[in-house]
């Protein structure tokens, strides 16, 4: 058993230590020791992004993740295609949405403030949803002051769009307490989203 | 018939933005596109609750929106299948 001890460390060296120990040891389960609840949530994120399963023990400040690999077998694929083998995601329309800023485009910051809500807006009125709208850098700024952005947002949580906030950029310009709607995520969890989803709009 | 709720489209995305200084603290609205029946009309309007309609119509009839130029529409249904009706206000 692989174990990692991340007591009294702050995130997200807990998470980045897990990471490392996991890709070192491909296919094998590795428990991490850490003293809070913020790092036992933000493992069980980073095994949800790596298509891992994970279970905490234990509580603040003596808590054990057991992040488990999924099952494989390894007979059944070694008779697929490589084809076969891409991820169903991969041959799917799914899409993810990227905000690294708070308005649209560049130029006059009053009408990208138009633009973004309104691009939010019609997001609610399609059919085709992303699976995931992230926001980093300015862009955090939508989810937490911009109302008419957030009553978008709301609609769109409510029909199953993860709505995922970069926790360093709300901690960045102190609106951590603000975010108004969707979770508190990290860089890995949104960099993995990108990477499994076939497309994604950059805005 | 109440409609479901009020859009004001404009003539250039300048009224648009000038409307919204306007009724920034008077009326609650949401920035949408303009849909693309509305023609004549630049790509950004204002919706407006149904419950709003007292104080909209109070807005527009006192001419405080005259230097924008709205154009008032009442909406029936919602995204693809709303149907509009433009709105003749007398003045007070």
């Amino acid at each position: 058993m692989n174990t990692v001890n991340a007591l009294g460390l702050a995130c997200p060296t807990p998470v980045i230590m897990a990471k490392k120990e996991i890709e070192e040891h491909p296919g094998e389960a590795v428990t991490v020791l850490v003293d809070n609840e913020v790092a036992r949530h933000n493992l069980e994120k980073l095994a949800a992004s790596l298509g891992m399963s994970a279970a905490a023990s234990g509580q603040e400040p003596n808590i054990a993740v057991l992040i488990v690999p999924p099952d494989s077998d390894e007979a059944v694929r070694a008779g697929q295609t490589e084809c076969e083998l891409m991820p169903a995601s991969a041959m799917s329309d799914d899409y993810v949405v990227f905000f690294g800023k708070d308005i649209v485009g560049e130029g006059d910051r009053e009408l990208g403030t138009n633009l973004v809500r309104m691009f939010f807006y019609s997001l609610t009125e399609t059919d085709k949803l992303p699976t995931a709208i992230m926001f980093m850098n300015a862009g955090v700024k939508l989810p937490t002051l911009d109302d008419q952005v957030v009553e978008h947002l709301k609609v769109l949580a409510s029909r199953g769009v993860r709505i995922l906030s970069c926790g360093a950029c709300l901690d960045f310009y102190k609106l951590k307490d603000q975010l108004k709607v969707g979770e508190v995520s990290n860089m890995y969890e949104i960099a993995q989203t990108i990477i499994n989803s076939p497309k994604e709009v950059t805005l | 018939m109440t409609p479901d709720c009020y859009l004001l489209s404009f003539r250039s995305a300048h009224d648009a933005m000038k409307a919204q200084t306007i009724l920034d603290g008077k009326l609650a609205y949401l920035v949408v596109p303009t849909p693309r029946s509305l023609s004549g009309s630049c790509g950004i309007s204002l919706k407006i609750a149904a419950q709003c309609e007292d104080a909209l119509m109070k807005l527009l009839r006192s001419g405080t929106l005259d230097v924008c130029g709205p154009r008032c529409w009442t909406v029936e249904g919602s995204g693809p299948f709303a149907e509009y009706e433009e709105m003749k206000l007398d003045a007070d």
